[in-house]
């Protein structure tokens, strides 16, 4: 059976991967699960400096789904690149790394892209966190900032492949095609939907920062619309996310035309998630008599 | 990895005892370390001290406090959930020449027990809570220790006043320097004790327990955070920040 999926020039041994952000850089994962068993690994945002991230209480379990206001707190650029990747590498030589940025202005998403480039196998943007307070979801939702920032970084990149991920917030319709356009060469969605809750107690928002991203099972349905409407309006390879906890999620992404898909807030639950979707994708496979995971991506009868 | 709610035994006070049996033999679990523990199929999974293991039953000693653990409360024998674990930095041992002096306050007395059971020869034990029900498995208590001091606020058993008070109580009887403290309970209780030598449990709002996702992050005194499943629960009086948090 051929698990093998392709992003561009980029060889996956499988199509599970874990979304940015919720698998940190690994090492605590590692305890869990075999890093080398997934399609690739996507690291924790990393900004040119370390973030400490919002000050607690930083996430609520509310129904089908988990709320978060992290703050995008890494270990920055330097740390990424003397530790972090250098541990993964020695450890999953064979891995496909993809280091997600962020940053606040074009020129610093330029440098990160230079300092990574060839470093990882991909790249990806995040442009689009709802969780600080400048950049972020600024750039999803003006177009040219966002046709500006995927320009620079793309001439910063000669290895890396460059991944764009989109925001919930944005017509996809609008901003896949203008991604691609721009040099996006696979796209990644969706990010966490901004949502809130409230302390009615207190009669106060329950974050800080009041608003706060909501991930988990209750945005699948969602995410998975998206999907559809992002592979209607674009040819690039697409990574589909937005509640995967099982193999059933993560066909339906794949039918809507996903290459790839990830794993993010069911990892929380049960770090050995990825394994259990790639094993049940296997066997569905095996049920519907397939040989090639490439007849199932965007096989879907409309 | 499911487990068996093998019995489940109401206390006073809301407290219940909440025994599982995992499907796979558990990993041995050292004096302080929690389980994430959900229901099969769940979302969502929330942490627990380990009470005791008995072989291959681990037992949890919760507090009805909200939706989440009267349903755990609810369970019948032979309802299957969702165990994580164990997990979290457990409590280091006292040095050999320094008497343990435990503070519990509340269902915080669940984190120490089996920390008791290792060194409860050569503790003292202070436990309180706001009135008699809250203070539970007492007997049980008496024989792991080497002396037990009971506060409440209403005065029903033991002295009037926090565990707090107690120990400043204690603390003016005793020599000081032979004791080394060793605490769980609200934050409030681990505020007061900041300024002495010990170590204390943390709680904080966890959604992963693994280290994953960052969300319980205290206030470290060198700066930035830790995340209290992975750095703790289990911390030094006065390394992490408790007005910030």
């Amino acid at each position: 059976m051929r698990l093998e999926v392709r992003i561009g020039p980029l060889r996956l041994r499988n199509p599970v991967l874990v979304a940015s952000g919720t698998a940190g850089y690994g090492e605590e994962l590692s305890q869990f699960l075999e890093l080398s068993e997934l399609g690739a690994f996507v690291l924790k945002g990393v900004s040119l400096r370390p973030w400490a991230g919002n000050p607690p209480p930083r996430v609520l379990q509310v129904q089908g789904g988990l709320l978060n206001s992290i703050g995008l707190q890494n270990v920055g650029l330097r740390v990424l690149l003397e530790e972090k990747l250098p541990w993964l590498r020695k450890r999953y030589p064979r891995l496909p790394l993809v280091a997600n940025v962020l940053g606040t202005e074009v020129a610093e998403y330029r440098e990160l892209a230079q300092a990574l480039d060839g470093e990882v196998e991909a790249v990806e943007l995040n442009l689009s966190c709802p969780n600080v307070r400048r950049g972020g979801l600024a750039f999803s939702q003006d177009r040219r900032a966002f046709a500006r920032v995927i320009r620079e970084v793309r001439k910063a990149l000669r290895q890396s492949l460059l991944i764009v991920k989109l925001s919930p917030v944005s017509s996809v319709r609008e901003f896949a095609p203008l991604a691609e356009a721009s040099g996006a060469q696979a796209l990644s969605l969706i990010n966490t939907i901004p949502a809130m809750a409230v302390d009615v107690k207190r009669r106060r928002p329950y974050f800080p920062r009041v608003l706060a991203g909501l991930s988990g099972p209750a945005i699948k349905p969602i995410a998975v619309r998206m999907l559809y409407e992002a592979r209607r309006a674009t040819g690039l390879p697409l990574i589909g996310m937005g509640g995967i906890r099982s193999a059933q999620d993560a066909l339906e992404f794949l039918l809507a035309g996903a290459t790839a898909v990830a794993i993010g807030t069911a990892l929380f639950s049960d770090p050995t998630t990825p394994r259990k979707v790639l094993q049940g994708i296997k066997e569905f496979l095996k049920e519907e008599g397939l040989k090639d995971i490439g007849e199932i991506i965007g096989a879907l009868r409309v | 990895m499911p487990a068996e709610v093998v019995a489940n035994r109401p206390l006073s006070g809301g407290h219940f005892l909440l025994s599982l049996r995992p499907k796979e033999a558990p990993q041995k679990a050292l004096p302080g370390q929690f389980y994430m523990i959900g229901p099969q199929e769940g979302v969502h999974k929330k942490p627990f001290s380990l009470l005791r293991q008995r072989g291959r039953t681990l037992q949890f000693l919760l507090r009805r406090r909200g939706e989440f653990t009267a349903y755990l409360g609810s369970l019948p024998p032979g309802a299957v959930l969702e165990l994580l674990g164990p997990l979290g930095r457990p409590y280091p041992a006292p040095p050999r020449h320094r008497h343990p002096l435990v503070l519990a306050g509340g269902v915080g007395i669940a984190s120490l027990w089996s920390f008791l059971q290792r060194f409860g020869r050569r503790a003292v034990l202070l436990y309180g809570g706001r009135d008699r029900a809250e203070l539970v498995l007492l007997s049980e208590l008496r024989a792991l220790v080497r002396k037990l001091l009971l506060a409440t606020e209403d005065g029903s058993v033991g002295s009037k006043g926090t565990v707090v008070q107690l120990l400043e109580a204690f603390l003016k009887k005793e020599p000081p320097g032979g004791h080394i403290l060793y605490a769980c309970g609200p934050r409030g209780m681990l505020k007061a004790l900041q300024g002495h030598e010990g170590w204390a449990s943390f709680e904080a709002y966890m959604a992963c327990g693994t280290g994953l996702c960052l969300g319980c992050a205290l206030a470290h005194r060198e700066g930035g955070f830790v995340r209290a499943c992975r750095e703790g629960p289990v911390f030094a009086l006065g390394e992490v920040l408790l007005n910030e948090a």
